[in-house]
């Protein structure tokens, strides 16, 4: 018997057998399933080195359970689970679709994660092919977790467990979990000892839900289960939920769907006839994107990190994010991001939590609880302010964030040597081990030194990369400056920004190796250290253009480059390992900056060409895609399976590379410079939202047409020419032939 | 209670007034769950206690990190605990690795919610509280992570 006939799967996956190690992912706006493709939860994956199940259900930032296992049994013991008689099993991103068959029985399973409530459901479907009737003992055993997913590795030891009318309700340290079936249990054990059900307290390995089910010839019997919840608190003001949830099991699959397309139709539509990869790359990064989306609690709104184990607000990784949810049209999202990520900044010293006057946080999980400590995370926010804006014509964001922007510049201002104007990174963790050091019995830690982007490894004391978002941070200020009635100051931030901007270009470039340094030590000598990172700094096109085209050619060498992507350092470095995370792996974000790079330097063929790799390799993981790979084959290797920032850099750079799109502050203005490669002859964007209206491009070689639905007037600003459309307007741009955004 | 301790107290102190000012009680209720969690979750309370030649101790789960460790060091009360002299057994596990035995080649894995039992061969156990730091090397991610705890040795329990 098929499930929902009505609503057809979309699979970005398909398995005729079972496979523990492939990863799968469902999400709602706080709710995730993790599991693999067997039809249990269950998914077996290398960890920092080390095999792990992170199978389980996922709900307002606390792991809720681990393993959740469907196993099957007749009267006279037989007993089979789901991953044995599995005969087929469809995936998409609401839901999973499984079939097993172990005669005389069927069971069509429909796993979905509900599209706005912290929890996951399960229903099973069973039938008989035997002509007399018969019973099934249906087993549903799952291990409670309730650990907050910012903490790596450490779950509970002692749990509280009380019996509910539907099922149990788990408790430990804050956290909470509500497993329940709508049909009744015969029977409940706890660590597979019978319970009595009265308040159980200690330690807990499983919980173990048994249902006899009556199956008549032709009369198929459906079962729904859920787990939910969250921050106990949270669980224990909504005693209704669980009710309310199982009486619209059936409805489950078809609201999450309804969600999800909901979104995805108010998305722009991008054509491109000789790159379909890039077309359906897009469509994958766009779905995967909107997967972590992630809003537990009014006034926490944002896209978590990645999965499975970074399952929180890193805001680091969201500022890699937003950018790409801007182009898809979600700017309400990206508003309440930047505010859910403003209301954490530290307005006095926190050193218990890492944090100085005016920084944001790294890290954020639902309760709130919140973690500062690094030298990039806070530089990022004047410029996504400035996107926010220049995308929107929302004035109204900036003025409120005005006095929080205040704060970045003096902290930002506090960590500038003032000799150099270059910025500090590196001493941001201090007061944080310092204040551990002072407080309770128990103290742990890392002896991690440094705070960038690549934080295992030391790269003291003014990284380049930093160097390039303080001076990106000082520009947007600039622009924003009118905005914020503060058009004195912007002067000031221009001159600082472009003082800086030239500085970088001086002190950092490696003559023998036409690069730039990673870094300059606090002694001033140059860090002999190739690194991808100073691939930014060519982005921004702060090199001089000779140099931008020697600093791409040299990334391009096989020391850094590989066919998968860019190495974290050189493998000629004498400290590479290829399976260190931050010294040999490769990431994806590394091959943005890259392209980022060819695009600025004109070099269209090869930033498509990345592109287009990229691409591919969405396409291969069906849809997501890895945090990092070995430095030495195309390994995923303690790598989360999705990773925001392995996904929306690929989106953004459709939009500001490929399209050259760039809208400016205050003026209602889009500077379109394109870089589509020579032999490209056509392409199309439907409805940008730009402004509070939408605009289409169309281009056809030499000539792109563009239409503007909206209140006001649009001006489009191309290489030489411009357009003034009012509401309905079309009017047509040319780019010569050797078109490109340098 | 020496005063570097009575220090640590008032600073944290006003540092939980500033962030229930700041963040609400809400914020600050949860902190302090995650931070009981943290304190109570890896050491298994009053574990302690005198082993064959020397002492040994619990954890309930490996600290902030999981995966693969090359190396494990302990010192005892500041003192470094010679490899040859450390032993650890994961639950599950039949026998004892001597910390000689954990490399890279040979790393030891750890998982969420695994008891990992470390015997010290070697240690003095006189009465009074023991500092205990263990210090692992995991094979992916270089920095060190690092675990102290305190606490007296008991007589045998059978941990």
């Amino acid at each position: 018997m098929a499930l929902m006939p009505e609503l057809p799967i979309e699979p970005l996956r398909e398995l005729s057998a079972a496979d523990s190690r492939v990863p799968i992912l469902l999400t709602g706006l706080s709710a995730a399933a993790v599991l693999g493709g067997t039809g249990d939860l269950s998914l077996i994956r290398e960890t920092r080195g080390a095999d792990m199940d992170w199978g389980g259900v996922y709900g307002e930032g606390v792991r809720l359970s681990g393993p959740w296992w469907m196993r099957f049994g007749l009267p006279q013991g037989t007993r089979w689970g789901l991953p044995e008689s599995l005969t087929r099993l469809r995936s998409s991103r609401t839901r999973v679709e499984s079939h097993h068959v172990t005669p005389p029985f069927r069971c069509d399973q429909e796993i979905v994660a509900l599209a706005d409530r912290p929890g996951i459901g399960r229903r099973l479907t069973f039938s008989s092919s035997l002509n007399v009737p018969t019973t099934l003992q249906v087993e549903a055993t799952f291990r409670p977790e309730l650990a907050p997913v910012l903490i790596e590795g450490i779950k509970p030891f002692e749990y509280d467990v009380l019996r509910t009318p539907n099922g149990v309700r788990v408790t430990a340290f804050g956290s909470a979990l509500e497993y329940a079936t709508a049909s009744p249990s015969d029977e409940i054990r706890l660590n597979d000892r019978t319970w009595d059900g009265r308040p159980f307290h200690g330690a807990l390995d499983t919980v173990s839900a048994y249902t006899t089910v009556p199956i008549g010839p032709g009369q198929p019997v459906t079962l729904s289960y859920l787990i939910w919840g969250g921050v106990e608190a949270q669980v224990l003001a909504h005693p209704e939920r669980t009710a309310e949830l199982l009486g619209t099991a059936q409805d489950w699959a078809a609201t999450a769907e309804a969600s999800q397309r909901s979104w995805t139709a108010r998305t722009p539509r991008l054509t491109l006839p000789a790159a379909p990869e890039l077309e359906r790359g897009y469509r994958l990064a766009r779905d995967a994107l909107r997967s972590l989306y992630f809003a537990p609690e009014p006034g926490f709104v944002g896209l978590v990190a990645g999965y499975p184990w970074y399952a929180a607000l890193w805001c680091r990784d969201l500022a890699w994010m937003l950018p790409a949810v801007l182009w898809l049209g979600d700017a309400a999202w990206v508003a309440d991001s930047l505010r859910s990520v403003f209301r954490f900044q530290a307005r006095a010293a926190l050193p218990i939590l890492g944090g100085a006057a005016g920084e944001l946080p790294m890290q954020i999980g639902p309760g709130p609880i919140f973690l500062y400590g690094t030298s990039d995370t806070t530089l990022y926010y004047p410029e996504l302010l400035r996107r926010y804006v220049a995308h929107t014509g929302d004035e109204s964001l900036a003025r409120e964030l005005a006095p929080p922007l205040g704060l970045i510049e003096r902290w930002a201002r506090g960590k500038v040597d003032p000799r150099t104007g270059l910025i500090r990174n590196g001493d941001e963790a201090e007061g944080l081990r310092e204040a551990a050091e002072e407080h309770g019995r128990v103290h742990y830690g890392f002896d991690a030194v440094d705070t960038t982007i690549w934080d295992s490894t030391d790269r003291r004391l003014h990284a380049v990369d930093i160097q390039v978002l303080w001076a990106d941070a000082l520009a947007a200020l600039a622009e924003l400056a009118p905005v914020l009635g503060l058009s004195p100051d912007g002067d000031r931030w221009r001159v600082e920004g472009e003082t800086l901007r030239r500085t970088i270009a001086d002190r950092y470039w490696w003559n023998e190796e036409e690069y730039l340094f990673d870094s300059i030590a606090e002694d001033g000598s140059p860090v002999r250290k190739i690194r991808p990172n100073a691939l930014l700094a060519v982005a921004r096109g702060l090199l001089p253009p000779n140099r931008a085209v020697a600093a791409v050619t040299r990334a391009a060498r096989t020391d850094l480059a590989t066919d998968w992507g860019y190495r974290t350092l050189s493998s000629q470095d004498a400290t590479y390992n290829p399976i260190s995370y931050h010294d040999g792996q490769v990431w994806p974000i590394a091959s943005a900056w890259a392209i980022g790079a060819a695009f600025a330097v004109g070099d269209a063929t090869r930033a498509v060409g990345e592109l287009r790799r990229w691409a591919r390799r969405l396409d291969q993981e069906a849809g997501t895609l890895n945090e990092c790979y070995r430095g030495d084959r195309p390994e995923p290797f303690d790598s989360c399976f999705l990773l925001g920032f392995s996904v929306a850099p690929f989106l953004t750079l459709l939009f500001d590379g490929l399209w050259g799109l760039r809208p400016r502050v205050g003026e209602r203005t889009l500077v379109i410079a394109p870089g589509f490669p020579p032999d490209w002859s056509q392409a199309s964007l439907e409805g940008l939202s730009l402004c509070g209206g939408q605009v289409d491009l169309e281009w056809e070689r030499p000539r792109m047409t563009v239409r503007w639905h909206g209140p006001g007037p649009l001006q489009v600003l191309g290489a030489e020419q411009r357009l003034d459309l009012l509401d309905g307007g079309t009017g047509t741009l040319e780019f010569s032939p050797a078109t490109n955004t340098s | 209670m020496g005063l570097r301790h009575l220090r640590g107290d008032v600073a944290l102190l006003r540092e939980a007034v500033s962030l229930i000012r700041e963040f609400g009680l809400h914020s600050t209720e949860r902190l302090a769950h995650v931070a009981e969690f943290l304190e109570r979750s890896v050491y298994a309370p009053r574990s302690l206690h005198v082993a064959p030649g020397g002492a040994a101790f619990t954890l309930l789960n490996p600290p902030l990190r999981v995966g693969a460790f090359s190396a494990i060091r302990v010192s005892w009360d500041g003192r470094s605990v010679p490899a040859e002299h450390i032993f650890v057994q994961r639950e599950g596990q039949a026998v004892e690795r001597p910390a000689t035995d954990i490399t890279p080649s040979r790393p030891i894995d750890l998982r969420p919610g695994q008891r990992i039992d470390v015997r010290l061969a070697g240690v003095p156990t006189g009465s009074g509280h023991h500092r205990v730091r263990l210090e692992l090397q995991n094979i992916a991610i270089p920095p060190l992570v690092w675990f102290e705890f305190t606490d007296s040795v008991s007589e045998p329990t059978g941990h």
